[in-house]
């Protein structure tokens, strides 16, 4: 059986030949990978709608920040940005308070 | 100082009724712009081709319905309005509703294998509205997601999300059409549980640790979690998965797992 093929069955209440599995239920950037799943072969594959072309200034904010301040999922703040559930942005004196002693 | 809260100030944008028009003019011609999914078909079919399944989820705040709605009215306040301002959530949730129907079918069509539906109703210990709101409200919106995504294709199984203890709705996704339920955290509900009264409709798709494993756990535990869960639920009906998020996981544990899966999963079926 494929992966595909044993996800199937597992999804009709079947017994595939291995039980399959996957990382989660959406694509996670894992350990510098950008998908998780791929990087540990799992069984499944996620797939989603392509971001906003408004968002390349969300994005470019989000290439600002320090790189040891974690932000969570890109992909989950692109969706809280264009939905408009978010805080207004830290200015960059709040994001370095110390940048200037 | 964080970038996003669900109740941080400035975070719900609907918080006053009266911008629900506007949300549905700026917001959802964005949201549901062909543009953004005219490459979808093909990469489904790359994937496909590599013998693997694909899963898409419509483009969300959180969660279809539910988790979209508060987080666009704020929580304290959407909670008020299902009890003391029906009309205004109902015309919120149809435009969610009609919102997410067009999305569905654009994942439908091309040609995912899995359509994954996601709404927090629940939280660690029970449900956050009753059933009957749950079923004024929002089941016979999943009804019409559902309803529709098979339309286009019978054959797309649809996956149902949330978080916490939803243990009281499985009965009732399963009557509507839901294929398989996730995460099923063990800290929250007994998958083994409902297996038995259920049977192997819902498929589980989840079920291994606690966050707390995942994050300070062992390798050791890993694989004992889930040898624990093929023995208590599988190997029927089973796709075996964090039941929590691992983005913080030591590497050593996710390796676990996927050892554990090859290993214990071979040998179970």
């Amino acid at each position: 059986m494929t992966p595909r093929d044993r996800v199937l069955a597992a999804l009709a209440g079947d017994r595939p030949d291995a039980i399959p599995c996957a990382l989660g239920f959406f694509q996670q950037p894992l350990f510098g990978a950008r998908d998780g799943d791929e990087l540990f072969d799992t069984d499944v594959r996620f797939v989603g709608f392509d971001p906003s072309p408004d968002q390349e200034d969300f994005f470019s904010y989000l290439d600002s920040l320090p790189p040891d301040v974690h932000v969570g999922s890109v992909a989950q703040l692109r969706v809280y940005e264009e939905w408009g559930s978010t805080i207004p942005r830290v200015p960059a004196h709040i994001r370095w308070p110390a940048a200037a002693l | 100082m964080g970038l996003y809260h669900p109740e941080s100030p400035g975070a719900h944008p609907l918080a006053r009724g009266g911008a629900i028009g506007e949300f549905v003019e700026r917001i959802a011609a964005g949201l549901t712009d062909p543009r953004r999914h005219e490459g979808l078909p093909a990469e489904v079919r790359r994937l496909q081709d590599r013998g693997l399944a694909v899963a898409g989820a419509p483009p969300h705040l959180g969660g279809e319905l539910f988790e979209s709605a508060y987080r666009l009215r704020g929580f304290q306040r959407f909670m008020a309005d299902l009890l003391e301002r029906p009309a205004l959530v109902d015309y919120l949730l149809d435009q969610l509703t009609a919102m997410s129907l067009r999305n569905c079918v654009a994942i439908v069509e091309a040609g995912v294998d899995v359509l994954l539906l996601d709404d927090d109703v629940a939280g660690s210990h029970g449900m956050l509205i009753s059933p009957a709101t749950w079923q004024r409200f929002f089941k016979p919106r999943m009804i019409q997601l559902i309803e529709t995504a098979r339309q286009v294709r019978p054959e797309v199984r649809v996956f149902y999300h949330s978080d916490g203890d939803f243990t009281r709705l499985t009965p009732e996704l399963v009557e509507i059409g839901v294929d398989v339920v996730n995460p099923l955290a063990p800290d929250c509900m007994d998958a083994a549980a409902i297996r038995r009264a259920l049977g192997p409709r819902p498929a589980f798709w989840g079920t291994v640790g606690t966050a707390a494993l995942w994050d300070t756990g062992t390798p050791d535990e890993i694989r004992r979690e889930v040898a624990r869960s093929v023995a208590e639920i599988g190997p029927a009906g089973l796709v075996l998965s964090p039941a929590y998020d691992v983005d913080f996981t030591p590497r050593a544990n996710i390796e676990a797992f996927i050892e554990a899966v090859r290993d214990i999963g071979q040998g179970a079926t």
